[in-house]
């Protein structure tokens, strides 16, 4: 009951508060046209790249670069508060 | 003190902008946008995107189905039973682990099925057909009981006479020997179907089980998928109408379709209307659930903290229903972009190397114009060892490999450097 109450609450005034909102679906034969040109893009983009440079290689090393780069912002970024501590004395 | 606190607080803000400035401009500027700008163009370069056709997908509740019995062998005529025609989903398996869904009409009423008369159900009926562009229909269809049935598909005319039959099919269904779900894919042109005149021409569907048969029947259909292949004005009338809707749904009044939207100032005073109905039921709820504690004290205690069983799934799908209805374009962004990255990652060039030249193509006063095909310029030699480039592509391609590899390690060195050391080129 007091579960479910809150949470009914918490839902009923997500809902109502954004009910005004209406915002339409993409209708589905534009967001096919779309998906389809994309797929194309990259199909084509990827032969073209595999022409020159291993693609299957480069996606890896590639995700393993972004993986790296997010991480080094969130090293920053833990950096960045940890030095607002005084306590932890990190300069 | 105060004075204080607020340039401190001022102070770490800007602080912290400048540090998310930092990066975001660094990662923009170095290393996202121009690669993806790279691969965009690449791909944009060899791709002339096809948007001439516009597709209607329909379930068979979209269209009014009539039943209707066919006079016995004795002369007695039949009836309509098109007021009782119902809908269900079903989840059919055939062949044996592969699961399709369909939408299943049935009658409930069972005098449909009387042996002696045959049972016509017409399930679709599409108008406003144009002469020249060539349409495709496709669906796939299955009976779950055991008859045999003929599928029609097939142009009417305005005295509802047959004029063109696009296909038709018959089949049995029998224990050990399943019909098992078929497809129909027509394409067709009425003009190159001798149609002189697009006047009360329609577009139909029906079912046909012979007299012979008292079974109750349930025929299900998949989705129905309607294209104008040659339909130009499909994509751009979508954006047009998609838009009217987005502005109508802020402002008020009915859009290009027709469907009138209440606007932004309705819905707040809804909203809040809302809020005042959800605040009224929450405390009817708290005074029921008093009541219900005097009759049953236990249950009343544990229903206290343990919400009842599948609530929580009702609620994901409650949300989830809303953020579709409410949220619409922005909530299938998540989708798209999953789609996208998934397509990134699953793509497998190396099949059959090659590059595709757009074909040159336009429409001008009605009449298609193909300046060049479409030309594939193949690279298969790649992967034939006769080929005398064979083995000088393969060195190439395993010394990029290690330049590749290299790079990547100078990468990580440089990236070690800048991050624990302070800086560095990894040289």
């Amino acid at each position: 009951m007091i579960v479910e109450t809150i949470m009914n609450a918490l839902i009923s005034l997500f809902t109502t508060l954004l009910n005004f909102v209406n915002i339409p679906q993409i209708p589905a034969n534009i967001l096919t046209a779309v998906n389809d040109t994309i797929d194309l893009i990259i199909d084509r983009s990827a032969e073209m790249i595999d022409l020159v440079l291993p693609y299957n290689i480069a996606v890896v090393l590639l995700g393993i670069v972004i993986a790296i780069e997010l991480g080094v912002h969130i090293y920053h970024f833990i950096l960045w508060v940890l030095k607002k501590i005084p306590m932890v004395g990190i300069e | 003190m105060r004075y204080k606190r607020s340039r401190l607080a001022r102070s770490w803000l800007r602080s912290f902008l400048s540090f998310v400035f930092s990066k975001c401009g660094r990662c923009i500027s170095r290393k996202i946008i121009p690669f993806c700008l790279c691969f965009v163009v690449l791909g944009l370069s060899l791709t002339v995107p096809s948007f001439a056709a516009s597709e209607t997908i329909y379930t068979i509740r979209d269209f009014d189905v009539q039943a209707f019995q066919v006079g016995n062998v004795n002369g007695q005529a039949g009836q309509d039973y098109s007021s009782t025609v119902a809908f269900e989903d079903v989840h059919y398996q055939y062949p044996a682990g592969v699961y399709t869904d369909l939408v299943a009409i049935y009658n409930t009423n069972p005098a449909f099925y009387t042996q002696g008369y045959g049972k016509n159900e017409v399930c679709i009926s599409l108008a406003n057909l144009s002469l020249e562009d060539e349409y495709n229909l496709q669906f796939f269809y299955s009976i779950m009981s055991e008859t045999t049935y003929t599928i029609n598909v097939g142009l009417l005319n305005s005295s509802d006479e047959q004029i063109a039959d696009l296909y038709n099919a018959e089949y049995t269904y029998q224990t050990g020997n399943r019909a098992g779900v078929h497809e129909c894919n027509v394409n067709f042109t009425l003009k190159n179907l001798g149609v002189n005149s697009n006047q009360g021409i329609k577009l139909m569907i029906w079912i046909i089980v012979p007299s012979g048969f008292s079974i109750q029947f349930h025929f299900g259909f998949s989705d129905i998928v309607f294209t104008n292949l040659d339909d130009d004005s499909g994509l751009l009338e979508s954006i047009l109408n998609w838009l009217s809707r987005i502005y109508h749904s802020i402002a008020g009044g009915t859009d290009r379709e027709g469907v009138n939207h209440t606007g932004i100032v309705q819905g707040i005073v809804n909203a809040l209307t809302n809020v005042k109905n959800a605040i009224v039921n929450a405390i009817d709820g708290i005074e029921q659930w008093f009541i219900d504690l005097k009759d049953n004290i236990v249950d009343g205690l544990k229903s206290l903290f343990i919400p009842r069983d599948g609530y929580f799934a009702e609620k994901k799908t409650q949300l989830e229903t809303f953020a579709t209805e409410h949220f619409g374009a922005l909530y299938q962004g998540p989708d798209v972009m999953i789609d996208l990255i998934r397509k990134l990652l699953t793509v497998d060039p190396s099949s059959n190397p090659g590059i595709t030249m757009p074909a040159i193509e336009f429409d001008f006063q009605g009449q298609h114009y193909t300046l060049t095909e479409a030309i594939h310029y193949s690279f298969s030699w790649v992967n034939d060892s006769l080929h005398p480039l064979y083995y000088f592509y393969h060195i190439y391609r395993g010394f990029v490999t290690v330049i590749l590899f290299v790079g990547f390690g100078n990468y990580l060195v440089k990236k070690y450097r800048d991050v624990f050391e302070g800086g560095g080129d990894g040289e």
